[in-house]
């Protein structure tokens, strides 16, 4: 496959993992929580305790982590998909590295805030019926919003960001 | 096997988020600029979907015993941290396009910028569990 499913094969199959990640895993389905488990595996200090806690319950949440990689893996190296719209064309010069990792540093700041991203809050929460993953969801499309049509176009049009 | 099968749900969910390309930047760009409705299309029936999944579940596996299901999720916690961490997130989900299922699927990809992506979340998970008692929640 190298072209991209339709829409109403992709979003389905997206929905699909909220009740598949229950009955799999019995926890629900979200996928920053793995930036937290990492931090408190690799670096546990005792006097930070937001990362004291027994990550190792939560291994399967990086056993899917690492699913992801590989299932993506498998899409490129294997299924040949193509992948140069992916990621910004600035972001392979050495200047756009660090503003994709200064972006880095905002999306693991600001998930771990809101408590949760994208599959936490717009896709469980929001499947679940949460009101504060719909204040959540509300206020990612805000944030991206205002950077819209403030940042973007001025890190796109110095860094070289239009195809 | 809780590993295994988390692992497995992780490759189809890899798989798709390069199928549908919600993990590319230039969807997402479209996305905010509101220039194409794919995005909208894929993530509304995403959550329609997975509602409808939700329920279909919770109601196969409510036990006359308790009266509830074990797989109902957990209420979310609303926080001042809900709408200001979202507003930071989504500021540079739009700029990067990138949010962190897609940073591990684009690391799995070889594109190597997603590493930096990747390295920075990571950082910005452990500041903020540095300044969480100071943060206004």
């Amino acid at each position: 496959m190298t072209s991209p499913l339709p829409w109403y094969v992709a979003g389905p199959l997206i929905g699909l993992m909220v009740p598949l990640t229950l009955i799999a895993v019995k926890r629900p389905f979200g996928l920053s929580s793995n930036l937290r488990h990492i931090c408190a595996a690799c670096f546990p200090s005792r006097n930070v305790p937001f990362l004291q806690y027994d990550w190792k319950a939560e291994q399967w949440n990086l056993a899917m982590m690492a699913g992801i990689m590989v299932g993506a893996a498998l899409m490129v190296f294997v299924g040949g998909y193509p992948m140069d719209t992916f990621l910004p064309p600035w972001a392979y010069t050495p200047i756009g590295a660090v503003v994709a990792g200064a972006s880095g540093v905002a999306i693991g700041f600001g998930t771990r805030y809101a408590a949760g991203c994208t599959s936490g809050h717009a896709i469980t929460g929001m499947a679940t019926g949460q009101l504060p993953s719909l204040l959540a969801t509300v206020s990612f499309f805000v944030g991206g919003l205002i950077s819209t049509h403030t940042i973007v176009p001025w890190i796109n049009g110095l860094l070289g960001g239009t195809q | 096997m809780i590993l295994l099968r988390g692992f497995l749900v992780g490759i189809a969910f890899g798989m798709l988020l390069i199928g549908s390309e919600v993990a590319s930047w230039s969807r997402i760009q479209d996305m905010f600029a509101f220039a194409d409705a794919r995005m909208y299309l894929i993530l509304g029936s995403a959550i329609a979907t997975g509602a409808l999944g939700y329920r279909i579940l919770l109601r196969s596996t409510t036990t006359a015993k308790t009266g509830d299901s074990p797989y109902r999720v957990p209420p979310k916690e609303l926080t001042k941290g809900t709408i200001i961490g979202g507003l930071i997130f989504g500021a540079a989900w739009a700029v990067v396009g990138t949010c962190p299922g897609p940073i591990y699927a684009l690391v799995g990809a070889g594109l190597w910028p997603a590493l930096a992506i990747f390295a920075g979340a990571i950082v910005g998970t452990g500041l903020y569990a540095r300044l969480r008692p100071i943060l206004p929640h």
